[in-house]
C-alpha cells in the first residue's frame, strides 16, 4: 500500500517538475535581448573588443538562433544530462560551480533552522494546549507575538552585537577567519556550530512563534475528542495518552507545512545572509537578480523549486504514514 | 438476612463544569446503586446528565468539569471495604488501575470514539498490556479471542483493520471487545446503540445481554430509549436535570411509575400500529431547560401536569423510599408516604 502510494506520488511529480522548468526558462528569457546581448553590453562597457567569431561560437554553443522550444531543450537537457546550468556572467564561471558550494550551506542552514523551530515550538505549543490559560500559556503567547513582531534584520544586528560583545566572536560569516579556507576537521566543525546558531535563531524565530500557535490550536482541537476520552477510559497515563493519540493526529497539519516551509526559510535567509555575510545562496541570488545574470538566477530558481517539490513529497509520505486514511485514499 | 452490598453505590453525586457563561451543574445530587451481576438502565431525555454521571464514575469528565461532591463506593469484592472513586485524584494511578480493568466503558459513537489512525487490534492490545503481564504475542492472541467473542467475523484479519474499513455494527463490536478485554466487573455503556440502525441495534443489545450473563458482569446502561430499557434492564434509574427522580425494578417502573416524569417517558414510547390507529405519539410537554436556566424547586415542575404552585416551584422534593429498592423524588410521593 505504502510503496504504491509513493510510486504514484513520484509519478505525479514529473509533470510538476516539467512545468516548473518551463516557467523558470521563460523567466530567464523575459528580459529584452538574449544572454549574449548582455555579455556584449558588459564587455563593451569595459571597453573590451568583442571578437565576432567568438560571439558566433557562443551563439552556436547556446543555440541562441534556434526557436524558443529548442533553446529550452538545450538548456534543460544540459541540466538533466550533465548538470550544466549554463555560465554565470557575473562570476564568469559555470553556474553549477557557483551554486555548488553555497547550496550546501543553504541546505544546512535551512535544515538546522527547521530542527530549531520544531524543537522549540512543538514542546511549547503542546504545553500551551494542555495547560491552556495557565501563566505558562500566557507567557508563551506573549513571547511568541514578540518573536513575530521583531524584524529579522534588527534581530540580526542585536544578536551580532551580543555575540561579539559578550562571546568575543568574529562578526558575521559562518566561520572565524582562521577556518575560512581551512580543510574540514573537528575544529572547523565546532567553529561552524559556534557561528551557525545566530542565523538559525534569527531566521527561525518568526517561524517558531507561528508554529507554537499552530501546534497549540491543532492540539486543542483534538484534546477533547471522543477517542481521547476512550483512551483515558482504558487507563492510559496522561503523558502516554497525549503522545500516542491527540498529538499523532494534531501532527498531520504540521507535517504538511514542510513543503512550503523550505522556500519560506530560504527567502528569510536571503536578507539575514546579506546582513551577516553568510556564504549561502541568498546573497548570490540577490546579486544575480540585480545584475540580470539570468542563467545563474534561473539555476537557483530551478533548484529551489525542485527542493520545494521534494519537500512536498516528503511531507506527503510522512502524512500517509501518520494517517492511514490518506494511504487508503479515504481523504 | 442482610442483602448483599451493591457493587457500585453512588451517593449524592455532584459534577460541575465551570464555563464562561456560568457554572453548569450537570449532575446535582444523584444517588443510585448497581447490584452485583445486574443491568441497571439510566434513562432520561438528552441533556439530563446521564453521560456525565457515567463518566464521573471513572473520573473522566472533560476538563474543566469535575466531581465536586458525593461518594462513589466501588466494591468489586464483597470481602473488601469499598473504594470511594469520587475521592481519588482523576490523574492519579489508583483510578487508572480501575479504568479499563475493573470498570470499562463503551461509548455512543464508535467511529469517533476509536482512534482513526490506529488499527483496532493495536487499540485493544494497548488496553490488555496496560493491565496484564501478557507479552505482545499473548496480548495479540487475547485480542483476537475477544474479537471473536463479540462476534466479529474473521477476527484475525480484522486485527489490522482501521475504523473506516468497518461497518457501524462491527466498529461497535470492536469497541465492546476493547472494553471486555480485561474482564471488567462493571461495564458502563453510554448509548452504545443510538448511532446504529434498528437491526444492528437489536444485535448489539443481544450481544451485551449474552456477554453479561457469560462474564457475570454488572452493567450500567445509559439510554434515552424506554424501549431499550424494557428489553434489557433489571432495574431503572430515571434522571432529570442532574437528579435521580425515580429508581426501581423494571417491572415496577413500567407497571406502576410513580414520578410524573417517568409516566411521561413511558407515554412517549412509540407502539407498533399506533400510527395506523390514527393516534398521535404522545410527547413530553415542553423541553429540557438549558443548563443555565435550571428551575427552582422541583426541576420538573414547569413541565409537570401535576405540579402544585406554591410547593413544587419553591422547594426541592425529598427522595422517599417506597420499597427496598424503590425511590421517588416527588412531593406527591412524599405525601402518600406521610399519609400511609
Ligand atoms: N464538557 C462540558 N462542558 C460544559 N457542559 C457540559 C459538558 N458536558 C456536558 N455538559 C452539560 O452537562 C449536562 C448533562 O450532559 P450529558 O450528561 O451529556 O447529558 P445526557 O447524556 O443525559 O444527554 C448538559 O446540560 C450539558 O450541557
Ligand atoms: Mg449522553
Amino acid at each position: 500500500m505504502m510503496t504504491q502510494f509513493i510510486v504514484r506520488r513520484v509519478l505525479y511529480m514529473i509533470p510538476t517538475l516539467i512545468a516548473i522548468s518551463i516557467v523558470t526558462f521563460l523567466i530567464i528569457q523575459a528580459p529584452p535581448g538574449d544572454y549574449l546581448t548582455t555579455v556584449v553590453a558588459k564587455l563593451e562597457a569595459e571597453g573590451a573588443y568583442v571578437d565576432r567569431s567568438q560571439l558566433d561560437a557562443l551563439r552556436e554553443r547556446y543555440g541562441l538562433d534556434d526557436p524558443l522550444w529548442s533553446q529550452y531543450w538545450t538548456w534543460i537537457s544540459g541540466i538533466v544530462t550533465e548538470g550544466d546550468f549554463g555560465r554565470s556572467l557575473v562570476y564568469d564561471a559555470p553556474v553549477a560551480d557557483v551554486i555548488q558550494d553555497r547550496m550546501g550551506f543553504t541546505i544546512l542552514l535551512s535544515l538546522s533552522t527547521l530542527a530549531f523551530v520544531w524543537a522549540v515550538a512543538i514542546p511549547i505549543g503542546m504545553y500551551s494546549a494542555v495547560k491552556r490559560y495557565s501563566i505558562g500559556d500566557y507567557a508563551a503567547t506573549f513571547v511568541g507575538f514578540l518573536g513575530l513582531a521583531i524584524p529579522n534584520f534588527l534581530f540580526a544586528l542585536v544578536l551580532l552585537y551580543v555575540s561579539h560583545r559578550y562571546f568575543g566572536q568574529s562578526v558575521g560569516g559562518l566561520f572565524s577567519p582562521e577556518y575560512e579556507d581551512a580543510r574540514w576537521n573537528l575544529g572547523k566543525l565546532l567553529d561552524l556550530l559556534a557561528h551557525v546558531w545566530i542565523p538559525v535563531i534569527i531566521i527561525g524565530t518568526a517561524g517558531t512563534a507561528g508554529m507554537i500557535r499552530i501546534v497549540r490550536a491543532n492540539l486543542l482541537d483534538e484534546l477533547n475528542r471522543p477517542y481521547v476520552t476512550t483512551a483515558r477510559a482504558k487507563g492510559l497515563p496522561e503523558r502516554r495518552l497525549l503522545v500516542r493519540y491527540p498529538s499523532r493526529i494534531a501532527a498531520s497539519p504540521i507535517v504538511s507545512t514542510i513543503g512550503w516551509l523550505l522556500p519560506s526559510l530560504i527567502s528569510a535567509e536571503i536578507i539575514v545572509s546579506v546582513v551577516l555575510s553568510l556564504p549561502t545562496t541568498g546573497p548570490v541570488m540577490l546579486k544575480a537578480l540585480e545584475s540580470q545574470d539570468m542563467y545563474l538566477a534561473g539555476g537557483f530558481l530551478l533548484i529551489l523549486s525542485v527542493l520545494t517539490v521534494i519537500g512536498t513529497l516528503i511531507s506527503d509520505i510522512l502524512l500517509a504514514r501518520l494517517d492511514p486514511r490518506i494511504r487508503y485514499g479515504k481523504r | 438476612m442482610e442483602p448483599a452490598p451493591p457493587i457500585l453505590h453512588v451517593e449524592n453525586l455532584r459534577t460541575q463544569f465551570p464555563t464562561e457563561t456560568g457554572l453548569v451543574k450537570a449532575v446535582d445530587g444523584a444517588s443510585f446503586s448497581v447490584s452485583r451481576g445486574k443491568t441497571v438502565c439510566v434513562v432520561g431525555e438528552s441533556g439530563c446528565g446521564k453521560s456525565v454521571t457515567g463518566r464521573s464514575i471513572l473520573q473522566i469528565v472533560d476538563r474543566p468539569g469535575q466531581v465536586v461532591g458525593g461518594r462513589i463506593l466501588w466494591r468489586p469484592n464483597d470481602a473488601h471495604e469499598p473504594t470511594d472513586l469520587a475521592a481519588l485524584d482523576p490523574r492519579g494511578d489508583e483510578i487508572r488501575r480501575i479504568r479499563g480493568n475493573e470498570i470499562a466503558m463503551v461509548f455512543q459513537e464508535p467511529m469517533t470514539s476509536l482512534s482513526p489512525v490506529h488499527t483496532i487490534g493495536s487499540q485493544i492490545v494497548e488496553a490488555i498490556r496496560l493491565h496484564t503481564d501478557l507479552d505482545a504475542d499473548a496480548a495479540r492472541a487475547r485480542t483476537i479471542e475477544v474479537l471473536e467473542h463479540v462476534g466479529l467475523p474473521r477476527p484475525a484479519d480484522r486485527f489490522g483493520a482501521y475504523t473506516f474499513q468497518l461497518s457501524g455494527g462491527m466498529r461497535q463490536r470492536a469497541m465492546i471487545a476493547m472494553a471486555l478485554a480485561c474482564d471488567p466487573r462493571l461495564l458502563i455503556a453510554d448509548e452504545p446503540t443510538t448511532a446504529l440502525d434498528v437491526t444492528t441495534q437489536a444485535q448489539i443489545l443481544r450481544l451485551l445481554a449474552r456477554l453479561q450473563a457469560e462474564m457475570e458482569m454488572s452493567v450500567l446502561f445509559v439510554t434515552h430509549d424506554m424501549g431499550v430499557v424494557a428489553q434489557i434492564a433489571d432495574e431503572v434509574v430515571v434522571m432529570y436535570l442532574g437528579t435521580v427522580v425515580e429508581t426501581g425494578p423494571t417491572e415496577q417502573i413500567f407497571a406502576e411509575p410513580r414520578h410524573p416524569y417517568t409516566r411521561a417517558l413511558l407515554d412517549a414510547i412509540p407502539r407498533v400500529g399506533q400510527r395506523r390507529r390514527g393516534r398521535r405519539l404522545a410527547t413530553i410537554r415542553g423541553s429540557v431547560p438549558g443548563p443555565h436556566s435550571r428551575p427552582t424547586g422541583c426541576p420538573f415542575h414547569p413541565r409537570c401536569d401535576y405540579a402544585r404552585p406554591g410547593t413544587c416551584d419553591t422547594r426541592e422534593p425529598a427522595t422517599v423510599a417506597l420499597g427496598a429498592r424503590r425511590h421517588v423524588r416527588c412531593v406527591l410521593a412524599e405525601e402518600e408516604v406521610a399519609v400511609g
